[in-house]
């Protein structure tokens, strides 16, 4: 466990981003798998000089949370509590999962609640996130703070010559900007752009770097803004992952486009830097073809920013000493890139995107409507292969982003060819530019659920909260059985309980469990528990409850109790 | 499920509030309420006869940034409650979402906090609707008009949560331009804090 840097360098003087004076860069907390507990929570920070921001964070940081370490193949168990002032719920963004645990907004964590999702890591190694993702609520929740790196660590990455001392030559960087109002609060409505960058909740940050090969793992986590990354002194950097996994080789590279939502990890070689050296990871945001987020020229107002239509500093970089054991070179080869077969896909979907005119009266959403948690969008046959067209004939730029899969870009505009460089590999975002069109290619292998969907969206914060969103099923091959189910043999021992309850219910498979108190509030949930396993009701007080059971195959619900 | 879901979005996102432009509600006639104090018994504005004007805050229990401003909200009582401005804490939270603001929970915060103004349980959110509350920390101060009771601030405490050395003692200097007969600002200060969620009528 890494212990977290003071915040006290943030009381060095905060002036409107033109002091040359920096703050030492937070690395995230660490919190390894498979077994994780992540308390959301209401706090503030000291981000600038005078009062402090309200904020929303994990496990007692101020801002942002733990970054967690699984490993492939692994079980992991997620222990959720949200102890905000607010419902919320965390979703997994990139992995492939059960849509029960996938932290959409359907999986509602009321306050006090503890939700229990858990699932078989099966994404390669790369770097993943989790954030809130409750409708209407998400650009608040988000712009609070509250979020965190998912870090999947695999043999194959294990294997190779890579930087990976965490937080010493392999960094995660979640990078976003914040608009302040009065007594120093975010802003939250009518506001697309932050005023002042964060880097990993540090305005004006610097970091001390080793003599040596530099792993960077970026996220853009703003509203709407794109980072057009550079180095100052123009170096060359690698891309080495993309969203879902590493690339089959370092690509070389001067500038990287990173829009909302995305992850790109890089190399940067710093071995033949001198000590002491300075030089800045830079956003070469000015200039840029209109539509690009964060191009406009507005310096206030809802679309306007004192960033945009700038080149400006992400993050103030020193040499320091190397470490023992650096990686000096940069790797040749990574992992063979094995894509989707194109001709594999037996159907495609179109989405078009619609509204967010000037004075249209209709905001930002998919053709078919905006989001309407109650109406299915598509449903899409388990074990198919599938094309997914989104066609932006509108005004300005946006982010896709599909829950369940990883993806590959297969062509951009019709052409194969105009698929980025960059953009090769495994993608759970893509860049849509405005007037143009985006084609991915995916499998959706299983975790059939026709009751529960997955989301796909523009990854824009405040759009998918004002309905830039839809929902699919992913539904089993044969139809399912509408039997009735016989609940009689199910029980819950003991009873009266101390320590833990055990579910004896037989043959049945519980597709959802929740426990309620006296006074009708649910105080946990658990999808689909695991045969066997005991729930832990050591935390709740003595009482009478009522269990929630609901059955895979039929979702009939039948209501069993206990007493502690 | 889907149903279910949908319910608790729709329960539990009914205040989407924070930093906008607020509502002024200065001006805002206020009918005397009565509400049961931690304390014991139950509080009414005859608790006060001499009372010129009083401090209204609303706090609760659970929340980190309220929490700062005990201290701060006993000293005014213990300053400006001889003076007719006493102080009185009202917690509008919603008791069966928030297990932390039970009346319980509120009577063992008055000992542990050593609480000396009347703290109140708004168990029906009357009173925060009243003044059309949003946050909590949030405050207000009312003054007797021409036999009215009506909203004059609307504001915070003060603008420093954690090092109140360094912050400018808004309600503070409400109270003491009240005594000394001086204008009172009109202008409203964004609240923030912790979201009072009403529950759905």
């Amino acid at each position: 466990m890494r212990t977290l840097i003071s915040f006290c360098a943030l009381f060095i003087a905060f002036m409107n981003g033109s002091a040359q004076t920096f703050n030492k860069l937070t690395i995230p907390d660490s919190l390894h798998g498979p077994n994780c507990t992540l308390r959301i929570a209401d706090t503030f920070a000291q981000l600038r000089s005078g009062n402090q921001t309200i904020t929303g964070a994990i496990n007692g940081h101020t801002f942002w949370g733990p970054t967690v370490f699984v490993k492939k193949g692994d079980t992991i168990r997620m222990n959720v509590i949200n102890a905000l002032n607010d419902s919320t719920t965390l979703h997994w963004h990139g992995m492939h999962l059960p849509a029960v645990m996938d932290g959409g907004p359907h999986q509602v964590i009321p306050p006090g609640t503890i939700w229990k999702p858990y699932w078989k890591i099966t994404n390669d190694a790369a770097t993943y996130w989790y954030h809130p993702h409750l409708h209407e609520m998400t650009l608040e929740h988000v712009t609070k703070g509250v979020g965190g790196f998912l870090i999947v660590q695999d043999d194959q990455e294990s294997a190779l010559p890579l930087p990976r001392t965490y937080g010493i030559d392999d960094i995660p960087i979640m990078f976003t900007s914040r608009r302040y109002v009065a007594n120093n609060q975010f802003a939250v409505q009518n506001t697309a752009y932050g005023d002042y960058l964060l880097a990993n909740g540090v305005h004006d940050a610097e970091v001390t770097l080793p003599k040596q090969v530099i792993r960077l793992r970026i996220l853009n986590a703003e509203i709407e803004r794109s980072y057009n990354i550079g180095f100052s002194d123009n170096r060359t950097f690698y891309v080495i992952g993309t969203d879902g996994g590493l690339r089959d080789k370092p690509l070389a590279v001067n500038r990287l486009h990173i829009a909302v939502g995305e992850r790109y990890e890089i190399l940067i070689d710093c071995s033949n830097d001198e000590l002491g050296k300075s030089f800045d990871l830079m956003a070469y945001n000015a200039n840029q073809l209109f539509g690009f987020p964060g191009g406009e020229p507005a310096q206030n107002g809802q679309f306007g920013s004192l960033l945009n239509n700038k080149n400006f500093t992400m993050l103030h970089i020193s040499i320091g000493e190397r470490t023992t054991n650096p990686v000096i070179t940069i790797p040749q080869t990574l992992i063979p890139f094995q894509p989707i077969d194109i001709n594999s896909a037996s159907s495609t979907q179109t989405i078009q995107v619609m509204g967010g005119a000037p004075n249209s009266p209709m905001p930002f959403h998919f053709m078919g409507g905006i989001f309407n948690i109650n109406r299915i969008d598509k449903t899409i046959p388990m074990n198919s292969t599938q094309k997914w067209t989104i066609t932006n004939s509108n005004v300005f730029g946006h982010t896709f982003h599909i829950h369940d899969v990883q993806f590959n870009i297969i062509a951009r505009n019709g052409n194969a060819s105009a698929v980025g460089q960059h953009e090769i590999g495994w993608k759970d975002v893509l860049y849509l530019p405005r007037n143009e069109s985006a084609t991915f290619i995916a499998r959706f292998v299983d975790y059939a659920d026709p009751l529960h969907p997955f989301m796909y969206h523009c990854h824009f914060s405040n759009h998918e909260d004002d309905g830039m969103m839809q929902q699919f099923v992913v539904v089993p091959p044969t139809e399912v059985s509408e039997d009735s189910i016989d609940f009689s043999s199910i029980s819950i021992f003991p009873n009266p309980a101390t320590e833990s309850i055990m579910i004896d219910s037989r043959d049945i498979d519980l597709y959802y469990v929740s426990i309620q108190n006296v006074n009708g509030k649910t105080i946990m949930m658990l999808p689909q528990p695991e045969k066997g396993v005991p729930i832990n009701v050591s935390a709740l007080p003595k009482g009478f409850y009522s269990v929630r059971l609901t059955d895979m195959k039929t979702k009939q619900v039948i209501v069993r109790s206990f007493v502690k | 499920m889907l149903k279910l879901c949908c319910t608790l979005v729709l329960l539990f996102c009914s205040a989407i509030s924070s930093l906008s432009v607020e509502t002024s509600n200065i001006g805002r006639v206020i009918t005397p309420f009565s509400a049961p104090m931690a304390q014991g018994g139950d509080f009414s504005f005859e608790n006060f006869p001499q009372a010129k004007a009083m401090a209204i805050v609303f706090t609760c229990n659970h929340c980190p940034f309220a929490e700062l401003y005990i201290r701060r909200m006993n000293d005014f009582h213990r300053e400006f409650a001889p003076l007719g401005i006493p102080l009185i804490a009202i917690n509008p939270m919603d008791s069966l979402l928030y297990e932390d603001e039970t009346f319980e929970e509120m009577k063992k915060k008055v000992i542990r906090d050593s609480i000396v103004f009347p703290y109140l349980q708004d168990h029906a959110q009357s009173i925060a609707s009243m003044f059309n509350a949003s946050h909590t920390p949030q405050t207000f101060v009312i003054q007797q008009v021409s036999g009215m009771w009506k909203i004059v601030y609307q504001g915070i405490i003060d603008d420093n949560g954690k090092f109140p050395e360094l912050a400018t003692p808004h309600l503070k200097n409400t109270a003491k331009a009240i005594l000394s007969n001086l204008s009172i600002p009109k202008d409203v200060i964004a609240s923030f804090g912790c979201k009072i969620n009403y529950r759905s009528p």
